[in-house]
């Protein structure tokens, strides 16, 4: 699975694992982290009926995965500094 | 659906789509959407967010912001994600809803007068043009 969805967003498998990740954040705990990945998979499926070059597809999901992120910290009880 | 958008202007005061999201708690942010896509809606982990795409001019960006908030309004619980992209010119069922509450709510203020045409109405109240389609 992780394969193709790294085939998908043309990146590498490392990437999409988290090795080398720059998008998730140092507070990202490892629960955290598992969520993101979860919510890949899901995104991934639907962005399979979109018509949207590789470019566009990367941009969005820069920008789906910024949006996960500041959900995610919204979401913590504790406020996180930075 | 004038009703709703009556009963939103109500609330905020305003028909500022901008305001309007911000007081239901709709996060809106500026990215770069690449050469395709308009705007995006997005629930995520209970949270909403209108990402509108930054090149846009503000007339645009005042009428992406009003289509997605219809997303939010009237199709709640059918998508978490909404990618207008072509779709705004070449759209389904909801698409074409989104662009009618996007058009009632920015015109709200200063509706049509006698004799008047619809991009005449559009053009004063700074809703692009080409969206006069969807005003029915």
């Amino acid at each position: 699975m992780i394969k193709k969805l790294a085939d998908f967003f043309e990146v590498s498998p490392d990437y999409l694992l988290g090795y080398n990740q720059s998008s998730v954040p140092t507070w990202a705990t490892k629960k955290d982290v598992r969520d993101f990945r979860k919510m890949l998979e899901e995104e991934t499926i639907m962005f399979d009926g979109m018509p949207l070059d590789d470019e566009d597809k990367e941009k969005i999901l820069r920008v789906v995965e910024a949006v996960f992120w500041d959900a995610k910290k919204k979401n913590k009880r504790k406020p996180i500094e930075e | 659906m004038d009703n709703l958008i009556r009963q939103l202007i109500r609330k905020h005061k305003t028909n500022d789509p901008f305001v309007i999201s911000e007081g239901l708690n709709i996060n809106v942010w500026f990215a770069d959407l690449g050469k395709g896509t308009r705007g995006m809606y997005i629930r995520q982990l209970r949270r909403r967010y209108i990402i509108i795409h930054h090149d846009l001019n503000d007339h645009w960006r005042r009428f992406v912001c009003a289509h997605e908030l219809g997303h939010d309004r009237l199709h709640p619980g059918l998508n978490r994600f909404w990618l207008d992209k072509h779709t705004l010119f070449n759209p389904g069922k909801y698409e074409r809803q989104a662009n009618k509450f996007a058009i009632r709510l920015l015109i709200a203020n200063d509706p049509p007068r006698r004799g008047e045409t619809i991009s005449e109405v559009l053009r004063r109240n700074g809703v692009p043009e080409e969206m006069a389609r969807f005003y029915f």
